[in-house]
């Protein structure tokens, strides 16, 4: 019971110093600037988020772009040397000692030197 | 009426059973889920885990100047996941058209309830190409490493053959598998409840581990000349086979080792398996009079001098009740030097020498050659030949003996003695592998030559070599054997093939041999030439020696003996200073006037500009290869005896 009468006490306190304020017509002054760099901090506050969620997504998105690039490029480096293990083959074959022999021969009609005709580079 | 109390019972009872198979499939559930179990955790694993070995790229075989003998690369292999394909005979069709493998067999592949099965390995490009172009469900390529023999059959014995999975099975490709092959590596991948591989792509990152390469002493151009006059030689004569080796006489690499008929490495399972091995170091024979070099060896070394005189018989020699001794192409010699019993090939006059010498110390020289064991030649399959212990030897075996019979040795065995003979008595290991290179490190292990031991004396080798040049002289059995630019020292074989059915010898089957080593004075290259059954004529002196000396000729125009090269130096200083000072020959003079301004060059071949040089007595600077492009000095500017010019070459594209 004592508890509730001191709770109704104290909102009749309240409500009589609310009666003094308005009572008394002082107009409320409001800080305009004070609220402007309130809401600009919050607007660069939430700007600032917005950005860090759009560069995050961005840094996201830019990883899985360069992961199909690297993807890419790396099979394309693959493609490139397995041709040119290829062409390496190719070249082993094309110039291995029995195909030239015959091509000098046939094709060319060269012949091979004789010994005092073999002059030995330094 | 149910009694009640039954009732209660009955109820309680089936409670209980109910909660016995509760708890008993709780505690099995709790046992299978909590207690490690190797077994079914590897059932798990097998349902839900696939695994596929990725081979590593195999080492690359090289000959000395770096020119490859066996290239690995990647060709695609087709395979097939047949819980994907919903219509394999439409498949089996589709892919039959494309690869030409019958769609039967491709059908009895893919109906098989399993989820990886090979359809054909290693494709050629154009089949893997289509079926790339026409990708069908359940059908896949992966790539595998394919061996390549760029030369085809060149040194195909030697290097051997690789098999589907890349594994060594024949020659050097076998012998040196454990580094040629490199790791392999294996991807796991996790499969979902169809049988389908999750996070395929990773194939795409794990490489595996590749293997050492390898850099044999081998000339790729000195092996397929012989090779080419070893076919000539064999076709001619209509052998059975040949062989060839050519060894570097002071370190023991090989230069060249040859056998015909040829084998092709690229398509192995065409022609028979005997075409495989390597007969320079599997096959054992009896060597026949090359063997008398050993024996010479050991007369020199008792004190046995070349001008000591020996009763040859008269051709005709009873070493016992049941044995006679004849010379070849029935010669009937009288007395006859120790020097000349070699130069003749007297077999009477070596049975006389190695009775003189003794049992014992002819097998000790004969172990000491290395005969009777391998040589340690790091090529596989070598036969150690056959020496039979010197207790078993009678009279007989110890006259035939020393003339190559009753002994079997291999060609690499006979190869090296005769080197060892070259290289003053010092006995070296033949070798092939002459480096290894690690592709990971770029480490190069580079092969030592190996002396393993002084098995004559540095003279007795000199007065032996002396000996030896006499057979390739006027009226010599190794006659056809000498060349024009260098002393040849060898010793010519013509040995009759054993009966390997029944005793004795075969009358009509012959192994004809030359064994040598050039420039005698200063003895560079050791070689070994060997004709098997030639049908024409047998003698040595006309199948093996011509033979020798093509080689021979051919080893020394690409590896010219550092007396060829001081020599030719020489001559080139000579003519220059004959330019310089001799004026009074008009002649001279004329040829001196006619080089004393530049000619232009450009266009020239490489032998016309390096002729002028000589000519002119100016100093060429070869640089690069081809036609000349570009020279030092200006067409018609002065030169002068001994000046410096470099010329710029560069090759001719069609």
């Amino acid at each position: 019971m004592n508890l509730m009468k001191r709770k109704s006490i104290a909102y009749r306190s309240l409500q009589r110093a609310e009666h003094i304020l308005y009572k008394q017509k002082r107009s409320l002054t409001v800080d305009r600037t004070a609220v402007f760099f309130g809401i600009l901090k919050l607007f660069l506050l939430g700007c600032f988020l917005t950005g860090i969620v759009l560069f995050y997504v961005w840094s996201r998105v830019e990883v899985v772009r360069l992961n199909y690039k690297i993807l890419e490029v790396t099979k394309e480096e693959r493609r490139h040397f397995m041709k040119n293990e290829r062409l390496k083959i190719e070249l082993a074959t094309l110039s291995s000692p029995s195909r030239l022999s015959s091509m000098a021969t046939e094709r060319f009609h060269l012949k091979n030197p004789k010994h005092e005709q073999i002059i030995y580079m330094k | 009426m149910i009694h009640q109390g039954f009732l209660k019972i009955r109820i309680l009872a089936i409670f209980f059973v109910g909660i016995f198979f509760f708890l008993f499939i709780i505690g099995r559930a709790l046992q299978l889920q909590l207690i490690p179990n190797r077994k079914l955790a590897e059932l798990a694993k097998r349902q839900y885990r696939t695994a596929i070995t990725l081979f590593p790229k195999r080492g690359t075989i090289y000959d000395r100047n770096m020119n490859e003998l066996a290239v690995s690369r990647k060709v695609g292999s087709l395979f097939a996941n047949p819980n994907k394909i919903k219509a394999p005979k439409y498949v089996a069709r589709r892919l039959s058209a494309l690869t030409g493998i019958s769609d039967y067999k491709i059908y009895q592949k893919i109906k098989s309830k399993k989820s990886f099965v090979w359809i054909e390995r290693l494709l050629g490009d154009s089949v893997t190409q289509r079926i790339k172009e026409h990708p069908m469900e359940g059908i896949g390529i992966l790539d595998e490493y394919k061996r390549f023999y760029p030369n085809q059959e060149l040194a195909g014995q030697l290097l051997g053959v690789v098999g589907i999975d890349s594994q060594g099975i024949e020659g050097l490709e076998y012998s040196h598998d454990d580094v040629l092959f490199g790791k392999k590596s294996s991807i796991k991948m996790i499969r979902d409840a169809l049988g389908r591989p999750i996070s395929f792509d990773e194939t795409l990152f794990v490489e595996p581990q590749e293997g050492v390469s390898l850099i044999l002493s081998i000339e790729q151009s000195l092996q397929f000349m012989i090779e080419k006059e070893l076919e000539l030689a064999v076709i001619k004569f209509q052998a059975r086979r040949g062989a060839a080796m050519v060894q570097d006489v002071r370190t023991g690499e090989i230069l060249a080792m040859a056998n015909y008929p040829f084998f092709n490495p690229n398509r192995f399972f065409s022609g028979g398996r005997s075409h495989w091995k390597n007969a320079a170091l599997t096959d054992a024979f009896e060597p026949g009079s090359t063997f008398k070099v050993i024996l010479s060896a050991l007369a020199l070394e008792e004190g046995i001098s070349p001008s000591e005189r020996f009763f040859c018989e008269n051709g005709f020699y009873r070493v016992n009740r049941e044995a006679a001794i004849r010379e070849a192409e029935n010669h009937k010699y009288g007395w006859l030097s120790f020097s000349d019993i070699l130069k003749f090939s007297s077999n009477i006059g070596a049975a006389k020498i190695a009775s003189q010498a003794g049992k014992i110390a002819f097998s000790r020289k004969i172990l000491e050659f290395g005969f009777g064991r391998k040589t340690g030649i790091d090529a596989p399959g070598e036969s150690p030949g056959i020496v039979r212990p010197y207790k078993e030897w009678g009279l007989v075996d110890l006259s035939n003996i020393a003339f190559g019979q009753g002994i079997s040795v291999t060609a690499i065995q006979l190869v090296s003695a005769i080197s060892a003979i070259a290289n003053g008595g010092r006995l070296m290991r033949p070798f092939i592998v002459k480096k290894k290179i690690d592709p990971k490190m770029g480490e190069v292990i580079e092969t030592k030559p190996q002396f393993m031991a002084q098995v004559i004396s540095p003279e007795v080798a000199r007065r032996l070599t002396r000996m030896l040049v006499r057979v390739t002289e006027q009226g010599g059995t190794g006659f056809t054997a000498a060349m024009n630019e260098y002393k040849v020292a060898g010793k010519t074989g013509t040995a009759q093939k054993p009966d390997l059915q029944g005793r004795g010898y075969l009358s009509d089957k012959y192994i004809s041999s030359f064994l040598g080593f050039f420039p005698a004075d200063h003895p560079h290259y050791a070689i070994f030439v060997m004709i098997d059954e030639p049908k024409k004529n047998y003698y040595a002196a006309e199948v093996a020696a011509p033979l020798f000396k093509q080689i021979a000729i051919l080893t020394a125009q690409l590896f010219p003996p550092l007396s060829k090269l001081v020599s030719q130096m020489k001559s080139q200083k000579k003519a220059q200073k004959k330019k310089e000072t001799d004026f009074h020959d008009i002649s001279e003079r004329e040829s001196a006037i006619k080089w004393d301004k530049m000619p232009n060059l450009r266009g020239k071949s490489m032998y016309d500009v390096l002729k002028f040089g000589r000519e002119a007595g100016i100093n060429i600077v070869v640089r690069g290869s081809g036609i000349a492009v570009d020279q030092c000095r200006d067409e018609g500017s002065l030169i002068e005896v001994g000046q410096s010019c470099m010329v710029t070459f560069k090759a001719q594209t069609p």
